[in-house]
């Protein structure tokens, strides 16, 4: 019993952890909005209403797709830098 | 068990084996006492040894510590170069697209307007038009 409460106290010299660890980085706002709804037409609408809502629309794809494009491109660069750490 | 080498100099922790190496000599010198001398000397010198591993083992995880916490920061620098590119890239092409958009909806003001009395959009257009752009449930 004596010799096994020795060996116990000399093996806590061996026990230790290296407190260093990398947190994986937040994301930047802008990639963390919501896109836009389209528009919609009211009932009555002109063709110049047409035109406007339809590009507006577009324009609202567009801001959509460089979000998603850009948050693959964070993300993947990310994992690479926070892959080759370990 | 490894918070006495943070207020102890290491160099004292050298001194331990050499003062079990003066007391089993001690013995030649005091033989009545040599039962005891001997053996206590003997003790202190593998504690000492053991003593200055731990100290060695300390000092290596230390250093590791600190290698690895210099990984760390080149990492966070890395990563926070990229956040910085991304979030340029997304503010200049939202400036462009937004641009754009005012450059069409400027041109459908001044010449598709033109045209909003002599056509008329059916209420059906409307219809398909919307629930194409309905949000999803």
């Amino acid at each position: 019993m004596k010799l096994l409460l020795i060996l116990c106290v000399f093996l806590t010299g061996c026990s230790t952890v290296v407190p260093v660890t990398q947190k994986f980085p937040e994301a930047p706002n802008a990639l963390l909005l919501q896109c836009d709804n389209l528009k919609m037409l009211p009932d009555t609408a002109t063709l110049s209403e047409v035109a406007r809502t339809v590009a507006q629309n577009y324009q609202s794809y567009h801001e959509c797709s460089l979000k998603h494009s850009m948050w693959i491109e964070w993300y993947q660069k990310q994992e690479i830098i926070f892959k080759g750490f370990k | 068990m490894f918070w006495i080498f943070k207020v102890t100099a290491d160099w004292i922790w050298l001194l331990v084996p050499l003062l079990g190496c003066a007391v089993f000599v001690s013995s030649w010198f005091f033989k009545p006492y040599a039962g005891i001398l001997k053996p206590l000397g003997t003790a202190i010198v593998v504690a000492g040894f053991y003593v200055l591993g731990m100290l060695y083992s300390d000092n290596a995880w230390k250093q590791a510590a600190k290698d690895l916490q210099a990984q760390v920061q080149i990492a966070e620098a890395k990563s926070a170069t990229v956040t910085e590119v991304v979030k340029n890239t997304i503010t200049t092409k939202t400036q462009i697209i937004k641009e754009r958009g005012k450059d069409v909806v400027t041109y459908v003001d001044r010449e598709v307007v033109k045209y909003d009395n002599s056509c008329t959009i059916p209420k059906e257009f409307v219809t398909a038009h919307n629930r194409a752009a309905e949000p999803q449930k």
